[in-house]
């Protein structure tokens, strides 16, 4: 056993989340604008390939352009063609042999490593996502504390789940144990919204588990995660175990899931792309692959919040508010549909719309923005269709006038429709922005009908005081992340392991005491220890056991 | 703006009086709680005077932290339940579900009987009426009215007992900017309108000079109901949008002779509601008006470095104020926050060290006299006596300070107080029940609190000498705080 992981076995303390910043303290905000003026001072980053510990720049490049200001360049990220995936793959492949024989502690050490330089660089993770994902302050503060958050949490589950567990019940003679063990070459294909923990939470799952990683970050997002990338060669990644490789998602993407050396995809991102990964993976298989590729994908949710009249609306309002606008409605867990019972129906729809009136549109840097721009041209094109169909088809209740904003980045108003139907495309459909259809329910059941009357199953949420109407909301409630008389955003790791399921995902729990068994297989032994009518009467019961199994 | 220089945890250090002068003032204090405690004996204070109802409510309450919880929870939902049979149907869930329970097999209703020394039976006629008719009741224990007109009857009343008062006005939590500029608009009527209300001023006053406290009008605003976006992230763009909407106030305030307090929150909006303040008074049209008002926290770990700060910056401008000192009415929700964030606990934990802090602060506020009037707020004897006895070790005037309680609590001593010759303002609360739920919740858990003056004065009959004792000298060591 090394130093490090000796350390790391004898002297890790219990997990404990990562504080946000106090932004009411005046010396964090003059930290937090000292480290936006850093980081602005360095625009444009440049982002290459980094393959086998080599950085590589590619002819092309992808610009990565601020969406609160599309005329600040961020930076440029190199884009990897697939010959550059097939040397990223054969790579990983290569460093697998050693990094899958290493301990867990060892990896483990790796994982606390990268969290500490993180931990001391935190602002400046944060100050480029307000820059590169228009994530307000505290979001971007947010996400850097979840990335830390997953480095540490997984670190310690590594180290749980590793080595051999005697299995029970215990029978003389007979020695049965478990133990679990890496796939090889894992895939990973990060999102933006969340443009570091996300990518984070994914490859650092598969590094810890003793696979070796390819990470696509998003087109939109690549210089958050090259800064990622860095921090793990800065904390002793080897060569080879862990390789960025940025590019076109139909180029490099696509590659990557076809390749037959790709034992495992990990996705996070929209229905289309993680279904469309689905039936690549699958297509690969029926070109005579020796074994069968896993994949791992989180999608989107269409959010729903069931308030009925026992709720506390001084509290409520906000909440949902919150959940529905904070980063633009750009969360797969954000609040979309808003189910209001009969008897509060009025009153709440009125203090709702009153409440999101008043929110403040504008760009991220700026402290006292609620709602920043959406990422990109394309998505503000989306959440606008969707507004043109809600004014045309749904009755509008709300629409923010936003063209103060226009032309400076990709502005897209707040907006709130009646809908009349729970079929309705408002009321269906995915729009990752700040729109919000309201239902209204004759009852708590028809309230819950409605609730799951999608595809999808992420997260939900009631605000009630009504004991029997949380009850049963916990039994029947469809989705993986169900919030009670709180926002229904903003799950923390090992406090709410995230993720859902139906079309949102395939209900592997990020951050939760299940999620790094998704990268490894297990494999059990069973051992003859009886010798002519002899058995070793002391093993009863003295090895290490599983605690929960 | 002007910048907050405090950046962590200083260590002050105790002025160092002469041993005699800090002797004196002891024994000063002891002597005038007694002459209060004398003063208060003959009677119990209202809220321990109870109908048999609300009463049983409460004593249930403080016997039980399982059963506190859950009414608590019902008291919390009452307001919004439109109809009987809700009412009924809470009362059976909050009550009966074991979910919320400790799990010892004993459901609530159980223990409920066996703490009254009834059968089940006689404990499932508390019916919905009767649930009503305690809430209702406690809720006008503290809260004085629903309507501005309701309130000035009984604030006509306190008048011609002699007191003053600081009205509060109870309304939804502000999350739109339409709610912050109904909150402005109740602001700006009660300033100019409420004395109208209340018609001449009762003659008590004319002869008790050291009893007046003008302005006659008080009002206490909450800054974060002026604005939808109070927040400490942005305290430009917030004391911006805040004082849009206090100007007219303050306007009003210098025209019609009133004072405005500014109420103090949670710990979060401290330094900005002080900045704020300063903002404001930093403006031509403001500077010197003397009737913006502060209000000093005590439970907080740094309450003494927050206050001197804020002093210094009157100083510096050479603007008078008058800042009221609490204990603070958010300690269970700070605990809550912090813990939730992982955030270092800003109040002080323990009640001794409270008391400590409250005296050094007291301390501080009364030594800036005479540019800062000081009012202690307080229902705590041993603290009411501190202030009295330094007044006059440093020889202030009476008058120089005041005594502010709740409306609706310990009566008996707002008298005695009174009767010493301290002028008394009673801060008393206007509002319908469903917005002003979470002002009664806090009274509730304040009285049935374990660390309450009031319930360990007169429900669980600790000894006036014990009451009156320095924090000092309650063997513990000074933390350091």
């Amino acid at each position: 056993m090394s130093t490090a992981a000796r350390v790391v076995s004898t002297a890790l303390p219990p997990f404990r989340n990562e504080p946000l910043t106090d932004f009411s303290r005046r010396e964090e905000r003059e930290a937090f604008q000292r480290a936006m003026a850093d980081i602005r001072a360095r625009l444009p980053l440049e982002a290459p390939l980094l393959i086998g510990g080599k950085r590589i720049e590619t002819e092309e490049t992808i610009p990565s352009v601020s969406p609160s200001d599309t005329s600040l360049l961020c930076g440029r990220s190199s884009a990897a063609d697939q010959a550059a995936a097939d040397k990223a793959v054969a790579t990983a492949r290569r460093a697998f042999e050693d990094w899958s024989h290493t301990t867990a502690e060892d990896r483990a050490a790796l994982l606390l490593r990268t969290a500490d330089l993180m931990r001391q660089r935190r602002h400046l993770f944060s100050a480029l996502e307000v820059y590169e994902a228009a994530k307000p302050w505290h979001e971007a503060d947010a996400d850097v504390a979840e990335a830390i958050d997953f480095l540490e949490y997984y670190a310690r589950e590594a180290i749980r789940l590793s080595g051999r567990k005697r299995l029970q019940p215990y029978i003389l003679g007979e020695y049965n144990d478990l133990s679990y063990h890496p796939l090889g070459v894992v895939a990973v294909i990060g999102p933006w919204n969340f443009p570091l923990a996300i990518p984070v939470g994914m490859s650092s799952a598969a590094l810890v588990t003793g696979n070796t990683v390819i990470l696509k970050p998003a087109e939109q997002t690549p210089l958050v995660a090259w800064l990622y990338a860095r921090l793990l060669e800065e904390a002793g990644a080897p060569p080879g175990v862990f390789n960025f490789l940025p590019g076109r998602g139909e180029v490099c993407g696509a590659h990557l899931v076809r390749h037959p050396d790709v034992r495992m995809i990990v996705f996070t991102g929209s229905r289309d792309v993680g279904l469309l990964i689905q039936r690549e993976a699958v297509a690969a298989q029926q070109e005579g692959l020796p074994f069968v590729k896993k994949i791992v994908t989180e999608m989107g949710g269409k959010n729903a919040l069931i308030v009925d009249s026992s709720a506390d609306l001084d509290a409520s309002v906000p909440d949902a508010v919150y959940s529905a606008y904070g980063f633009a409605g750009q969360k797969c867990s954000a609040l979309s549909r808003l189910i209001l019972l009969d008897d509060v129906y009025d009153v709440y729809l009125r203090r709702f719309r009153e409440a999101v009136e008043s929110l403040k549109t504008g760009p991220a840097g700026d402290p006292g923005t609620q709602v920043p721009p959406v990422i990109d041209a394309e998505a503000a094109e989306k959440v606008h269709s969707y507004i043109r169909m809600g004014e045309e088809s749904a009755r509008p209740v709300y629409r923010a006038d936003v063209t103060a904003l226009a032309g400076k980045g990709h502005f897209v108003p707040p907006a709130i429709f009646e809908v009349a139907s729970s079929t309705h495309r408002l009321a269906q459909e995915e729009i990752f922005g700040p729109v919000v259809a309201v239902l209204r329910a004759g009852d708590f059941d028809e309230a819950l009908r409605i609730a799951n009357s999608t595809p999808y199953a992420l997260t939900g949420g009631v605000h009630s005081r009504t004991v029997s109407h949380l009850e049963r909301a916990r039994q029947d409630f469809q989705c993986g992340n169900l919030y009670l008389n709180r926002t229904i955003t903003g799950a923390i790791v090992a406090r709410q392991p995230f993720g859902g399921y139906r079309l949102s995902g395939i209900g592997a729990k990020a951050g939760g005491p299940d999620y790094l068994k998704q990268f490894m297989i297990a494999r059990a032994v069973s051992e003859n220890r009886m010798r002519h009518g002899s058995a070793p009467l002391t093993e009863r019961g003295t090895d290490d056991t599983w605690e929960e199994f | 703006m002007s910048s907050i220089p405090y950046q962590t945890k200083q260590n002050f250090e105790e002025p160092h009086p002469s041993r005699p002068r800090e002797e004196r003032l002891e024994a000063l204090t002891r002597r005038i709680g007694r002459n209060l405690f004398r003063r208060m004996r003959s009677s119990a204070p209202s809220f321990w005077r109870l109908a048999a109802v609300e009463d049983h409510f409460m004593k249930l309450m403080m016997r039980d932290e399982d059963l506190r919880f859950r009414m608590l929870q019902f008291v919390d939902v009452f307001p919004s339940l439109k109809d009987t049979r809700s009412v009924t149907r809470h009362l059976e869930e909050y009550l009966s579900s074991e979910e919320m329970g400790s799990g010892t097999g004993h459901g609530p209703l159980g223990r409920i009987a066996s703490l009254l020394g009834r059968d089940l039976g006689g404990v499932r006629v508390i019916t919905a009426a009767t649930a009503r008719l305690a809430i209702t009741r406690m809720a006008n224990q503290f809260i004085a009215g629903h309507t501005p007109e309701e309130v000035a009857v009984r604030i006509r009343s306190m008048e011609a007992g002699g007191f003053h008062f600081s009205l509060d006005l109870l309304g939804e939590f502000v999350a739109s900017e339409v709610q912050a500029g109904e909150f402005a608009r109740r602001y700006l009527e009660m300033i100019e309108r409420f004395e109208d209300l209340l018609g001449p001023l009762p003659a008590v006053f004319a002869d008790q000079p050291h009893l007046q406290a003008p302005p006659r009008v008080n009002i206490s605003i909450k800054l974060s109901s002026l604005t939808s976006r109070f927040d400490p992230m942005d305290p430009e763009g917030t004391s911006a949008a805040v004082r849009e909407r206090l100007r007219p106030l303050v306007r009003a305030a210098r025209q019609h002779g009133a004072f405005i307090n500014v109420d103090m929150e949670k710990y979060e909006f401290r330094d900005i509601t002080l900045q704020i303040i300063l903002d404001l008074l930093d403006e031509e049209e403001f500077r010197g008006f003397p009737h913006l008002g502060a209000v000093a926290q005590a439970y907080l770990l740094d309450a003494d470095e927050s206050l001197r700060w804020f002093l210094a910056e009157l100083a510096r401008r050479n603007q008078p104020t008058t800042i009221r000192l609490v204990r603070g009415a958010y300690w269970d929700s700070e605990q809550i926050w912090a813990r939730q964030k992982g955030w270092p606990v800003p109040v002080i934990s323990d009640k001794r060290q409270t008391d400590i802090m409250f005296e050094r602060c007291t301390r501080i506020l009364m030594e800036a006299a005479p540019l800062v009037r000081t009012a202690i707020a307080s229902h705590n004897v041993r603290s009411i006596a501190y202030a009295l006895a330094l007044r006059k070790v440093l020889g202030q005037p009476a008058g120089a300070f005041e005594v502010q309680m709740l409306y609706g609590m310990a009566g008996p001593i707002k008298d005695a107080v009174l009767r010493s010759g301290v002028p008394v303002r009673i801060y008393t609360p206007c509002g319908e029940l469903l917005p002003g739920m979470s002002y009664l919740v806090r009274r509730i858990l304040e009285n049935t609190s374990n660390e309450s003056f009031l319930r360990q004065r007169f429900s669980n009959r600790v000894s006036e000498e014990k009451l009156l004792a320095s924090p000092h000298e309650s063997g513990l060591e000074d933390l350091g705080i």
